[in-house]
């Protein structure tokens, strides 16, 4: 694992696959989130710093 | 969501919360002196609590016994020796024996996953969530699962996921996944850590073909692949998801497709190394009467409290003991076995009969007052069914119990850190933990004194069939399993009340009491 991986808060992921399995309405919700965050994967730029629960650690 | 920031404490708080409870800091789980169950909440906490408690949904689950049984004291949390960072103390109804997900069965953890779901689903309607998932907030009275953790309901926050989705699908949906699909036993996932299988984990383990199994598609797979993946870590799900319109209406659909994929899992494999003995237990008729009729002797010589049937079985004793006890914890190493047990239980409607009345003014408990019925007072039948008490089931392995686990090795409790029986039945079971296990006599009777316990022992010789056939292909390396030996230590660890040889001549029954009760 990387070191920045072992920063980041492995729930952020279930709390996206929370709109997966939502059906048509998740998946409305889904291209948005994606749509709004089109921008920083296109173009590289860096997304806000994600206020998920930090890993303990140093 | 942060917590509140606490005060320095110039002076210790007089009270010591339970080791368990560290995670929510804002609901703590402390004892009164007498031991009862007290909760101590912030003053955050105490705003949830009166705007859950006052709905009807909470109200109702509480009274049907979904929810452990839960009422705010007058007391201030100054007279508990609190400081003043705490604004209100909860009294619990208190479970009679805590377990944990790794000593319940497959059936077990999906009747509670279920029954958590359900209650997830009855608040979601009240606009309440639950902030945790995970399975350590379900506990059993007998065979009915009961939501522990009320700090957890609070109220549903617009655009919000559910918090414990995570801890649902590592503590509930994996193991019975795995348990389900794979026949791989969750105990020792479960107990080697706390926080469950990860979704990776679980991943690796299933095959190709599983994904096209209901719910391993979206809830293993995909949920493992999203773990760290880009999309995720450039960006903040929260805020974005909120940003983004997600709703209640998404979590009530989660939920339905979770209880669905669980409703459909199920584990029935033919046999296992016990689940047949009852089949072919080479006892004859006579023997078999004369067994239950000695443990029935012990049982109303005096009223139970706690009783651990220790290789239960199929639970026959368990039965007899629960006629005449408070609580009977029935353990078997053999999950099938248990299994089997559990389902038998749940069928009978064991689980319905409600823990004996423990308040002061209740019938008394600590064993002192003789139990058999007076002749004319009622019949035995009816008497026996008013005081009977309920049976949990547990997966354990008395050559290997639960130890302690988790923060300071004190987050959960080891098997006898969580109540000493004062009868345990020990049935058919030396020769496995002796000779099988390798334990030595000694300290199988050393261990079982020391539990403060009254005893049912049964010796079975080397002559008998079980006997031979456990010995067949092994060496004997067991020179201390002979009679004589057993019941030199039984007399140096335990009074011998009486003992009975069976007519089979190969088992002998004990009834003996520790020299150093609890």
């Amino acid at each position: 694992m990387s070191m920045i991986l072992a920063y980041f808060d492995p729930g952020s992921g279930s709390l996206l696959l929370q709109a997966i399995v939502g059906g048509a309405a998740g998946l409305f919700v889904l291209v948005k989130y994606l749509w709004d965050l089109a921008p920083s994967l296109v173009i590289g730029r860096k997304a806000e710093p994600s206020h998920g629960r930090a890993k303990a650690g140093v | 969501m942060a917590g509140r920031r606490p005060a320095f404490e110039p002076m210790p708080t007089a009270v010591s919360f339970e080791s368990g409870s560290y995670r929510d800091r804002d609901g703590r789980v402390f004892r009164g002196p007498g031991g009862e169950i007290y909760r101590a909440l912030s003053a955050r906490a105490l705003i949830e609590w009166d705007a859950v408690s006052a709905t009807g949904f909470f109200q109702q689950a509480m009274a049907r016994g979904a929810i452990v049984g839960s009422e705010q004291v007058d007391a201030a949390p100054a007279e508990f020796g609190l400081d003043s960072s705490w604004a209100g103390i909860l009294k619990h109804e208190e479970i009679p024996f805590v377990s944990y997900p790794y000593e319940w069965t497959f059936g077990m953890l999906k009747d509670a996953a279920l029954a958590h779901l359900e209650l997830l689903k009855r608040a979601l309607e009240e606009d309440l969530t639950i902030k945790d998932g995970t399975a350590y907030n379900m506990q059993w009275v007998g065979t009915r699962p009961v939501f522990i953790d009320v700090a957890s309901f609070e109220r549903l926050k617009s655009g919000r996921p559910w918090d414990g989705y995570r801890q649902f699908c590592q503590t509930f949906l994996y193991p019975l996944i795995l348990q389900a699909h794979k026949n791989v036993d969750f105990h020792a996932l479960l107990r080697g850590r706390l926080e469950g299988i990860s979704p990776s984990d679980c991943a690796r383990l299933i095959s190709m073909r599983d994904l096209f199994r209901p719910g391993v598609f979206t809830h293993v797979w995909l949920h493992s692949r999203l773990e760290g993946s880009r999309i995720v870590r450039e960006s903040g799900p929260q805020q974005g998801l909120e940003r983004a319109g997600f709703d209640k209406t998404l979590i009530e659909r989660n939920v339905a497709n979770l209880a669905r994929t669980i409703r459909r899992l199920s584990w029935s494999p033919a046999h296992s190394p016990w689940s047949a003995y009852a089949g072919c237990v080479p006892y004859s008729a006579d023997d078999q009467r004369r067994k239950a009729s000695f443990v029935a002797e012990v049982v109303f010589s005096r009223r139970w409290d706690l009783v651990w049937d220790l290789g239960c079985n199929t639970g026959e004793y368990s039965r007899i003991a629960s006629e005449n006890a408070r609580y009977v914890v029935a353990m078997d190493s053999d999950h099938l076995a248990v299994e089997r047990l559990y389902q038998s239980l749940q069928a009978q409607g064991k689980e319905a009969r409600p823990v004996e009345d423990q308040s002061p003014g209740g019938r008394r408990l600590n064993g002192q007052s003789p139990d058999r019925p007076t002749p004319g007072e009622r019949s035995p039948a009816a008497e026996r069914r008013r005081t009977a008490g309920a049976i949990v089931p547990l997966v354990v392995n008395i050559a290997d119990p639960s130890p302690n686990l988790g923060w300071r090795g004190h987050e959960r409790g080891s098997l006898t850190a969580r109540g000493l029986p004062d009868l345990t039945l020990c049935l058919a079971l030396v020769h496995h933990l002796v000779i099988g296990a390798g334990i030595p006599l000694r300290d199988l009777l050393e261990w079982l004194a020391e539990l403060g316990t009254n005893l049912v022992i049964e010796f079975i010789t080397k002559d008998d069939p079980m006997v031979r056939q456990l010995l067949k292909n092994r060496k004997d390396s067991s020179p201390d399993y002979e009679l004589d030996l057993f019941e030199g230590w039984l007399s140096r660890f335990f009074v011998v009340n009486r003992s009975e040889r069976l007519a089979s001549g190969t088992r002998t029954l004990y009834y003996a009491m520790s020299r150093s009760p609890k």
